[in-house]
């Protein structure tokens, strides 16, 4: 569905991204991990078109599309959802029903859509709620109905649940990957979570300085961790697994 | 104190009579102040926002330009658009010197760069994370620029109080381009200096009351729009 080929991006002089190919299939759930400043973050940025990056293609649908003049048209196919959602004033039914709202949604319709899925995601009864009166977990369950309104064709998922408390956390996890094929939406995760990836991901991207190191199905990529921080992954993951 | 009640007295006294001289000038004042802050206010905050926004080479440069104005003072700004409006300026033969159109002209250049300024402030204090997550909703350069504008709502009516105040409360670029002219160009901040000069303080006090009220009625209705909680959206 999506490719980006010779993907760089320079910050301050430095390269935080170089990455020869990396493409995102319709379907899999990829989840990307990697320590703190491994390019994470960047990565899903440059691949949503949420900042500036060099490539010699970018390719969605097979057809190479050009950033500048076709940027908004390629943004309004996906959606974000960020470690702290901005939600703007007025109540939660308006922050879930703005994405289409932007598109040139009628108001109704928009509000109509927004309900449907503040009731898929349980958080209807919060509809009439400021966001910014709402706990984590239900800013997390508004914020994915507010990203999944649109039915995206991608989902950029940058550590939205790491501050959660186990219950909303779990909560989330149990029904993402079913809210996701209700929008017909492939997800793509940065996380830093073993039980994330082991609940989620078909798929496990691993990045240390920019660089994708590792790539395939989670069981082949952890059952042969190179490196040490992904040795250190599967150790943490292996003890919470024990402990659960 | 007896100075300051006789000064109260007198403006109610005033007021009650029907003084039309003192009803001529209030009603300049509130047409004048209103409309050059009308003027910044629609220029100042679009203004405001874009300079926040855009990333542009020399950006820097013009923020600190703009920035710079807060200090401008108003006879400074009265001297310049004299210069400009004089008989043998540049703008000479639009014929507007010593009319309420001067005072307009010179009470935007004082209040319109104040707007824009502390708008570019507001903005830019939301915008750091905003602007990222709006672009990922799907917002286009105007709806991201609308929504940002809508967020800063605080700062931005502070911005437009600050741009009101600046005008309601100078004199140096009202004398110097209106002249304070009686029935013409006299407004309230102009006539209290003048009966100031006169040793008519009870006078100046009067017109100083009356003045404050309807600074304090402006900055009520400012903060009223303010401190409004989640308005419908």
């Amino acid at each position: 569905m999506l490719e980006v080929r010779d993907l760089s991006m320079v910050r301050q002089e430095r390269k935080i991204l170089s990455v020869p190919n990396v493409s995102i299939s319709a379907g899999p759930f990829v989840a990307i991990i990697g320590r703190n400043g491994a390019g994470k973050s960047s990565l899903i940025k440059a691949l949503g078109l949420l900042t500036t990056f060099t490539s010699s293609a970018y390719l969605l649908h097979g057809q190479v599309k050009d950033i500048p003049s076709e940027r908004l048209a390629i943004v309004r196919q996906y959606a974000h959802g960020f470690q702290s959602p901005a939600f703007l004033r007025g109540d939660v039914l308006y922050n879930v029903a703005l994405p289409l709202l932007l598109r040139g949604m009628a108001r109704s319709a928009a509000e109509s859509a927004a309900q449907r899925w503040l009731a898929l995601v349980q958080a209807d009864k919060l509809a009439a709620r400021h966001p910014h009166t709402l706990s984590g977990g239900e800013g997390a369950r508004v914020s994915l109905a507010r990203a999944l309104v649109t039915s995206p064709q991608i989902l950029f998922l940058d550590e939205p649940f790491s501050g959660l408390d186990v219950e909303s956390q779990a909560y989330i996890l149990r029904h993402l990957r079913g809210w996701l094929a209700e929008s017909k939406t492939t997800g793509v995760l940065v996380t830093h979570s073993y039980s994330e990836v082991a609940h989620l991901a078909d798929r496990l991207v691993v990045m240390d300085e920019g660089r994708i190191v590792a790539d395939g199905p989670p069981s082949a990529v952890l059952a042969n961790p190179k490196g040490g921080f992904l040795r250190d992954f599967v150790s943490v993951g292996a003890r919470t697994e024990t402990l659960a | 104190m007896e100075l300051i009640w006789q000064g109260l007295v007198k403006a109610f006294e005033m007021l009650v009579a029907g003084d039309s001289e003192l009803y001529q000038i209030a009603w300049l004042t509130v047409q004048v102040t209103g409309t050059a802050t009308l003027i910044s206010i629609a220029l100042g905050i679009p203004l405001g926002a874009l300079l926040g926004l855009s990333a542009f080479p020399g950006r820097k440069g013009v923020q600190g330009l703009l920035n710079s104005t807060l200090g401008l003072p108003p006879v400074v700004v009265g001297l310049w658009v004299s210069l400009l409006l004089w008989r043998s300026g540049p703008l000479g033969f639009l014929g507007l010197m010593y009319t309420p159109t001067a005072l307009v002209v010179a009470q935007v250049v004082i209040a319109l760069p104040r707007v824009a300024a502390l708008t570019m402030a507001g903005v830019m204090q939301v915008d750091g994370v905003l602007s990222v997550q709006l672009a990922g909703l799907g917002a286009n350069r105007w709806q991201l620029l609308w929504l940002v504008i809508r967020e800063s709502h605080l700062s931005i009516i502070a911005a437009c109080l600050a741009g009101f105040g600046a005008v309601v409360a100078e004199v140096g670029a009202a004398m110097a381009v209106g002249g304070n002219i009686r029935g013409q160009t006299r407004i309230l901040s102009t006539a209290i200096v003048l009966e100031v000069n006169r040793g008519n303080f009870d006078l100046a006090l009067a017109l100083s009351f009356i003045l404050m009220t309807f600074s304090y009625a402006v900055a009520m209705a400012f903060t009223f729009m303010q401190q409004r909680r989640y308005p419908s959206a």
